[in-house]
């Protein structure tokens, strides 16, 4: 009888314990295990709307790969410098201007070095434009230095003529001109599978190809014939 | 009396029973506690592991649903996006210089030659040398300058003339444009 007298008390004591000791805690944690679940269930279903989007906006590519294609014509992966030259050369020649001096440099970006992250790894660098800048220097008439400059603009490069510079000289009536033209490119993306696909185009369900679009009639009267090496070979490189 | 002591007996034997079912329920009260306590506490085990263990499935299919994905697909996906927008801002920057040069050419008053044309689109700076006659047609060119909203800040820094009377100027300014 005097057991269960103290049975009660006893009772309780060992519930306010179990309830302190074991319960809270064990509930705290179920909480942070739900909203774990929560927050990988968000992640499983945002993962499928953009695997959704991908699919759909590759699809959407597939069907714009003429598009796709000039948008990389125009602004390619890697420097290409021969096409430069190839379509500086044929924009010179159906002006009638003569080109007389040409340099080339590229634009060392301080961003496209490695950056050390927080622990000490190296990250990769940030894929930035690269940009190739020429110098040149060139002579003819007026209308001749007008019309080099608007096939420049038009070649199916992505270039920005950054300054002009276009002078009288006493002794020719001819001009001389000299440019600064810069011609860009961009490194191709490579997004690895653990960027949990947080770029925003994953968020979109198809592109806006209105930037393609402008491409194709900027560079619509651009003829510059496509670039080969012909009859290569010679047993004496040094002779002609 | 007698009466009266079997009457207290009575209430003895009633207030022990009492007492007894007090004891009893409150027994059976603290097996009830520890049963809800103990039963809460493994409850909470069983749904902490559910939970575990749900999470570990819906990882899992995370996993396979992003190796599903490809890194060619979204490779290609992203790069296009980033091309267009980065083409979209340069395009929209540059400016072509014959549309420039067409806009000098429509300004340009009689009497005025120009001698140089120095055009810098960073700072989208217009510096014209020219040389004229009379100073009166220097005048009439910067007005002409000014009068287009195609220029602002037209201004004539340096004006000289030389051994054959010519005078030879210079103008800045700056383009406006979108």
């Amino acid at each position: 009888m005097r057991l269960k007298i103290f049975f009660f008390p006893a009772a309780l004591v060992v519930s306010v314990v179990l309830f302190i000791w074991f319960i809270s805690p064990e509930f705290s944690q179920l909480k942070d295990d739900r909203s774990e679940l929560d927050s990988q269930k968000n992640i499983l279903r945002e993962i499928k709307i953009k695997k959704q989007n991908v699919n759909n906006l590759n699809a959407s590519l597939d069907s714009n790969s003429n598009k796709e294609k000039l948008v990389l014509e125009y602004f390619p992966f890697i420097e290409k410098e021969e096409e430069v030259i190839n379509a500086l050369n044929y924009s010179a020649t159906s002006s009638g201007i003569a080109l007389l001096d040409f340099n080339a440099d590229i634009v060392k970006d301080s961003s496209q070095a490695l950056k050390i992250s927080e622990d000490g790894k190296n990250e990769a660098p940030e894929i930035t434009v690269r940009k190739t800048k020429i110098k040149l220097s060139l002579t003819g008439s007026y209308e001749n230095i007008r019309s080099f400059f608007d096939q420049i603009y038009r070649i199916k490069r992505a270039n920005d003529i950054s300054m002009v510079n276009i002078s009288s000289q006493s002794e020719s009536e001819n001009l001389l001109a000299e440019a600064e033209i810069y011609f860009s490119y961009l490194p191709q993306t490579h997004l690895s599978l653990e960027n949990e696909l947080s770029d925003l185009i994953f968020s979109q369900k198809s592109f806006n190809f209105a930037v393609a679009d402008k491409v194709a009639e900027l560079t619509s009267e651009n003829n510059v014939s496509k670039l080969e090496a012909n009859s290569i070979g010679r047993s004496n490189p040094f002779i002609p | 009396m007698v009466n009266i002591n079997f009457h207290q007996k009575n209430q003895q034997d009633e207030s022990a029973k009492k007492k007894r079912i007090a004891i009893n329920g409150s027994f059976f009260v603290s097996i009830l506690i520890l049963v809800i306590s103990f039963s809460i506490f493994f409850g909470l085990k069983v749904f902490r592991n559910n939970a575990k263990n749900e999470t570990a499935s819906i990882k899992s299919r995370i996993g396979e649903e992003m190796k599903s994905l490809g890194e060619e697909k979204i490779s290609r996906t992203a790069d296009f996006q980033k091309r267009t927008e980065e083409l979209e801002d340069s395009i929209s920057r540059n400016k072509n210089p014959k549309e420039i040069m067409s806009k000098v050419e429509s300004l340009m008053v009689p009497g005025v030659v120009l001698t140089s044309y120095d055009y810098d689109s960073s700072k989208k700076i217009l510096e014209l040398e020219a040389i004229s006659d009379s100073f009166k047609t220097i005048a009439e060119q910067i007005l002409s300058l000014k009068s287009s909203s195609y220029f602002e800040d037209v201004r004539a820094p340096k004006t000289t003339r030389d051994e054959d009377g010519r005078i030879n100027f210079s103008v800045e300014s700056r383009l406006v444009f979108k």
